[in-house]
């Protein structure tokens, strides 16, 4: 996991808190069109309209962190463009999702998801096989 | 022989909420601050990521002695975090006060001891829990996560 945020980090100049806040954006924005098979592809990308604006407050909750260095990743997520200030919130733009290296970069998020599993696979974890706790020996 | 379909989308979506919600509950180790957690995993991730596979390590309680941690360099930790090196240093910082880490020789290093008190243990098995969540969410999303991996 530490891998995939340091290598995902690329598109923010390698800078994990800078990706972390950002995808808390896309995911407050998005997380209620989890089960709409409208954007399940990888380029279905949800457009704005379906984007639910997120309050800096929204932020605070889903990435505690103190408060200056989330303002202040946040707003240079602004000067960026990779978040704009929309009605009721924040929000990741349609427009940033469809650039081709964020596209790869979503590819290459989920091909490792695919390697992270053949590893855990590979260190014995049943996927959910058995969903219950291994016996520890007492 | 039928295409797969592609949800890669919907797959991301679904991991990326679950991970945050389980990076936000372990955050608690940490006073609730996530950064701290991210800081603190990649320094007990970098000194034991040569045990991986070594199964007199794989059971909860077999923490690693601390003669087979290898240390991390705050230059190193910078690089795999990417973040300003004044953030950084308060971190790395508050974890020597804290004692969760220390300085030896070549870097920083968390000590075995650390990882045997009740509260890491209980967020070790919660770690545990959370990844067979993530693996049932994705189930329900109807995505069958590494069948097809090779």
């Amino acid at each position: 996991m530490v891998r995939i945020a340091g290598s995902m980090a690329r598109r923010h100049d390698d800078d994990v808190i800078e990706y972390m806040v950002f995808t808390a954006i896309w995911v407050l924005n998005s997380e209620h069109l989890i089960g709409d098979e409208r954007y399940a592809a990888l380029k279905s990308i949800p457009p704005n309209v379906m984007r639910r604006p997120v309050t800096l407050g929204d932020l605070r909750r889903e990435i505690p962190m103190p408060e200056p260095i989330l303002t202040t990743y946040v707003d240079r997520l602004l000067k960026k463009g990779f978040v704009e200030q929309a009605p009721g919130g924040l929000i990741a733009p349609t427009a940033v999702f469809t650039e081709p290296d964020m596209l790869e970069g979503a590819d290459e998020l989920y091909g490792r998801m695919m390697q992270m599993a053949a590893s855990m696979r590979n260190a014995g974890f049943s996927f959910g096989d058995d969903q219950t706790h291994p016996k520890e020996p007492s | 022989m039928t295409q797969a379909v592609d949800n890669r989308r919907a797959a991301l979506r679904v991991t990326t909420v679950e991970v945050l919600k389980a990076l936000r509950s372990l955050a608690r180790l940490h006073d609730g601050d996530m950064f701290a957690l991210l800081v603190f995993t990649s320094i007990w991730s970098a000194n034991g990521e040569h045990l991986i596979g070594d199964s007199r390590y794989a059971g909860l309680r077999d923490i690693g002695p601390d003669s087979t941690s290898i240390p991390v360099s705050e230059e190193q930790l910078q690089r795999s975090l990417g973040v300003p090196r004044d953030i950084l240093d308060r971190y790395v910082e508050m974890f020597l006060q804290a004692g969760l880490v220390e300085r030896i020789s070549g870097g920083l290093s968390a000590p075995r001891a650390v990882f045997t008190s009740p509260e890491m243990m209980h967020g070790a098995n919660e770690a545990y829990d959370r990844i067979v969540g993530l693996v049932s969410a994705l189930r329900g999303a109807g995505f069958a996560l590494g069948e097809e991996a090779s």
